[in-house]
């Protein structure tokens, strides 16, 4: 099995497999070649399908993370509802925003960029997030606490696999 | 956290004069301008509800974009509504900024300081602080439509 990664195509490890807590990607990059830059790491992006060996022979797992445009497209978004609303306190304007309406639009491909965002500086994903899982992992009494609906969602990501 | 400079904030309120200094607090997600107004830097205000369970905090009913919710919620915190802006020792003021869109649509909020001068949360922007309220009108958030004060003595 191989894997398109910057331009290169390389072997992927025999042992690859995916399990729900632990990504088996980003143990597999830490192993490549010290000839790729950590930058063209960063900015490399997988599409890769394997059969795990753990699971049935006729279960295929597939696990399709943001692609280079969705992370391209999703940052040039979040810059432009940021420099737009950063001012707003409204809540309903902030997220009616037209740029972070085309953030929900990307789907559920983004979800690690989302939790990435609530996990780095708290911002105010919580409605995407909802609308894209259609789950709510907050509870009642911590509605307010940034801080505390940040937790619940980064917790709900981790469990999920969607972030370490 | 990213910091944030005045000409950037200049861009949008461009009658805002600079107090003391140029570069103010970092940005932070957590509370907003009437968290900040009610000293409050562990929520973030907003009546309205964008579903059942999201990141507004509000004391009590109603929940609602008007003048009223926003004065019944600092009466809460002990605030009367007051005509005059100027410092008076003893009393802590808020003022609170409001659009003109069919109704008066609340948008900002500001708190006055023992030496008299106001700060301001920027939404999820800087706390700055600015000498008059006139500093903060035009079109971000409007022009003030209410002042609260309330006696420190409470």
């Amino acid at each position: 099995m191989k894997a398109l990664f910057g331009g290169l195509i390389l072997p992927l490890p025999e042992d690859l497999c995916w399990e729900p807590q632990r990504d088996p990607l980003l143990d597999w990059m830490r192993k490549l070649p010290s000839s790729i830059s950590e930058n063209e790491k960063e900015k490399s992006c997988f599409v890769f399908t394997t059969r795990p060996k753990r699971f049935a022979p006729t279960s295929r797992v597939s696990f399709v993370g943001p692609t280079c445009e969705q992370k391209e497209l999703f940052h040039r978004l979040a810059e432009q509802w940021r420099r737009d609303v950063m001012f707003l306190s409204d809540t309903i304007e902030r997220v009616m925003h037209p740029a972070y309406q085309r953030i929900i639009g990307m789907g559920a491909g983004i979800l690690p960029l989302l939790l990435h965002e609530v996990a780095e500086r708290h911002e105010h994903w919580f409605w995407a997030l909802e609308s894209i899982t259609g789950e709510d992992p907050v509870n009642p009494e911590d509605s307010g606490d940034v801080p505390q609906i940040s937790r619940a969602w980064v917790e709900w990501g981790r469990q999920r696999g969607h972030i370490r | 956290m990213t910091s944030i400079y005045l000409p950037e904030v200049k861009k949008f309120f461009p009658n805002l004069q600079p107090i003391a200094c140029d570069k103010w607090s970092d940005l932070c997600n957590d509370y907003n301008c009437i968290a900040w107004a009610a000293e409050d830097t562990l929520n973030w205000w907003w009546p309205v509800l964008t579903r059942n369970v999201k990141p507004e905090y509000w004391p009590g009913e109603p929940r609602e974009l008007t003048i009223s919710a926003f004065v019944q919620a600092f009466d809460k915190l002990g605030y009367i509504v007051c005509d005059d802006p100027n410092f008076e020792t003893g009393f802590t003021k808020v003022a609170l900024y409001a659009k003109t869109s069919g109704q008066k649509k609340p948008t900002h909020m500001a708190r006055q300081l023992p030496n008299g001068v106001w700060t301001s949360k920027l939404g999820q922007g800087p706390d700055i602080f600015h000498r008059t309220l006139e500093c903060l009108e035009g079109s971000m958030y409007g022009t003030v439509a209410v002042i609260l004060s309330k006696s420190n003595a409470s």
